[in-house]
């Protein structure tokens, strides 16, 4: 047995056989082949070829990956194409080199430059220009290195130097249980790699000849330990597979949990939704078991765009959410957005505090309010064809920084009126149609009783009631910590809020961050709060919880 | 000239695929665009450059935008800034 320490990623095990990946490449053609005007012309259209090939391998890893892992193949494509690696490149062929040599002295001067960052995710990122020093050279001789995985059905621990992309992107990714890496750190691409893959891995290991000669040796990777042991004896292997078991059981207690209710120990049945910002993350949503999306934020069809969505594009956006809860509920924010998010169509004028601006429900109800009724417009029809289709009452609409009742009552009065407009043209509707407001400013928070009769819910934004109470911008890292945790201030308004709305028959929600966060969940149950939202990733931690309190 | 400040708010800071988004948007005005963070200016339009800053979340940027299509790159930049950094 022998022990080889590195940096952990994960806290899991594995046991398999090393495969050594060699360097994709070593060096280039030592001889000019062409004039420096030839050698510019072959690497211009290298370049061209492997910035293709890898938008090409960002959108292919996309779906294999996901989006995390992948995007390094965006950036390679983008680095391939940036002026200062060009520059740098070029100023070598005009002195007579290669192309290949050129490459790759440029990618090493800018390794060099980053590895001298104080940054460590900037330093991780000299690793980069080596891999695309590689890929330029594959596409200056057409040399390709892949070494194929063993004939045999062995789980697989790949080791190589400091892993790239383009090693990574060819390998049957079902026979690999983990990777181990003489170079690298935790922002390296084998560390992504290995998180997006839910694998274990070591990187920093520094033992490349070691690594290199121990190819087809049974080794066991232990990420929390930090060790890979070579030639592992019995009681180790026992010891490993004892811990890989449990921590499968673990995962499935967690699936498991994903259908059991939302019920504390005591009964209480609490609805516990998620939120979501694209219609496809509803299906995420459904998936991990949610009690349906307790906040849908519809902003997403109007950043980004160039002009307002249209009744149509807000209909299709809205349907398909709702389609893939089944007849989970679907509670829709109204429009959420003010100075702070530029949308350039609606001009709106440079604020000096938007927090305390023209936003949300404020912006919605000024001007010819066009905005505002078309997205009504939209719901209103998504809910009328979910009640033909028999789910009436699934969808909600819920008016976002409410601050006085004129306001609900004005926001009421429009969605009234679209309702009554679209019975008129012959269109469905849902009579079912739930409405309720967010209680995210104080003065809405202290009034709830007025507020209560006129709403079937409440649904407390924690971050924003935070803010305004204490008066702490969560964006500024100077005061931020003023704000951590649950200030009694703001669990006395969410009290407050819960009993005004619980005497009027409704329920109270709460969507922010302290949803999320399972050591205010039994404080949260005390104060009467009935749902809670919380993004998809956090939904069976807090499940979890909500089953032990209570 | 146009001139305007952006505190970073991720907390990655400029990561490479921000910076790069941020380099294609700069890309598409003809406009001079530099970009300074503490004592250090960059193109705007270079990638390397900008992450070559080492800018992190609560660090500001000052972008200086000067040129025939100023005022839409100044827009472009600050929306793009806001949806990813």
């Amino acid at each position: 047995m022998m022990t080889i320490r590195g940096t952990g990623i994960g806290e899991s095990a594995a046991i398999g056989r090393l495969f050594w990946l060699a360097p994709v490449r070593e060096g280039g053609a030592a001889v000019p082949v062409g004039s420096p005007a030839e050698e510019e012309a072959r690497f211009l259209a290298a370049a061209d070829a492997a910035q293709k090939e890898l938008r090409a391998l960002y959108e292919e890893s996309r779906t294999t990956v996901g989006e995390e892992a992948a995007q390094i193949f965006a950036v390679h494509a983008m680095i391939a194409a940036d002026e200062d690696f060009t520059e740098l490149v070029l100023a070598r062929i005009g002195t007579g080199e290669s192309a290949e040599n050129a490459v790759i002295e440029a990618a090493q001067t800018l390794a060099e430059r980053f590895r001298a960052m104080d940054d460590e995710y900037l330093r991780a990122r000299a690793g980069d220009f080596t891999d695309i020093a590689a890929r330029l050279c594959d596409q200056l001789t057409g040399r390709e290195s892949v070494r194929d995985l063993p004939d045999n059905s062995d789980p697989i621990i790949i080791a190589a130097h400091d892993l790239t992309p383009s090693q990574t992107v060819g390998l049957d990714r079902k026979r690999i249980a983990g990777f181990v890496t003489a170079a690298g750190s935790p922002g390296s691409h084998t560390a992504i790699l290995a998180r997006s893959m839910n694998l274990p891995a070591l990187v920093g290991m520094g033992a490349n000849d070691v690594l290199s000669v121990l190819d087809g040796r049974q080794v066991m990777l232990d990420a929390a330990a930090g060790e890979l042991i070579v030639d592992p004896d019995s009681i180790k292997i026992a010891e490993c597979r004892a811990r890989m078991q449990a921590e499968q059981e673990a995962a499935r207690v967690r699936s498991a949990l994903r259908d059991l209710p939302a019920e504390t120990c005591s009964g209480r049945r609490i609805r516990l939704g998620a939120n979501i910002g694209l219609p496809r993350e509803a299906a995420e949503a459904a998936a991990l078991g949610a009690d349906g999306v307790g906040l849908m934020r519809s902003e997403f069809l109007y950043l980004g765009a160039k002009q307002p969505p249209g009744e149509e594009e807000q209909l299709a956006a809205y349907r398909a959410a709702a389609e893939a809860l089944g007849n989970q509920p679907l509670i829709i924010r109204t429009l959420d957005i003010g100075a702070d998010k530029q949308v350039d169509y609606l001009n709106l004028a440079k604020e000096e505090n938007p927090a305390l601006g023209l936003r949300a429900i404020r912006l919605c109800l000024c001007g010819d309010r066009a905005l505002f009724r078309t997205q009504l417009r939209a719901i209103c029809r998504a809910a009328g064809e979910r009640a033909a289709a028999g789910a009436a009452g699934q969808i909600a609409v819920m008016f976002p920084m409410i601050t006085s009742p004129h306001e609900l009552d004005d926001a009421l009065d429009e969605l009234y009126a679209v309702q009554a407009a679209l019975d008129r043209e012959g269109r469905e509707i849902d009579p079912d149609l739930s409405v309720g407001m967010m209680i995210e400013i104080p003065a809405a928070a202290l009034m709830a009783e007025q507020f209560a009769p006129k709403c079937a819910f409440f649904s407390v934004g924690s971050n924003d009631l935070t803010q305004y109470t204490l008066a702490v911008d969560r964006q500024n890292a100077a005061v931020a910590p003023l704000a951590a945790g649950a200030h009694p201030a703001v669990l006395s308004l969410i009290a407050r809020t819960a009993r005004a709305i619980h005497a009027e028959g409704g329920w109270c929600g709460l969507c922010g961050e302290l949803a999320a966060d399972p050591s205010m969940t039994q404080t949260l149950l005390d104060l009467g709060i009935d749902e809670f939202s919380v993004s998809p990733a956090h939904l069976l931690k807090i499940k979890e919880k909500i089953r032990s309190c209570t | 000239m146009r001139e305007f400040t952006y505190t970073i708010t991720d907390a990655h800071g400029i990561h490479a695929r921000p910076a790069g988004l941020l380099a294609e948007t700069a890309k598409r005005f003809s406009s001079a665009i530099s970009v300074l963070c503490g004592d250090r200016t960059a193109d705007g339009k270079r990638l390397l450059a900008l992450m070559s800053l080492g800018a992190r979340c609560g660090d500001a940027l000052s972008f200086r935008i000067e040129g025939a299509d100023e005022d839409e790159a100044a827009d472009a930049l600050l929306r793009t800034c806001g949806e990813v950094i």
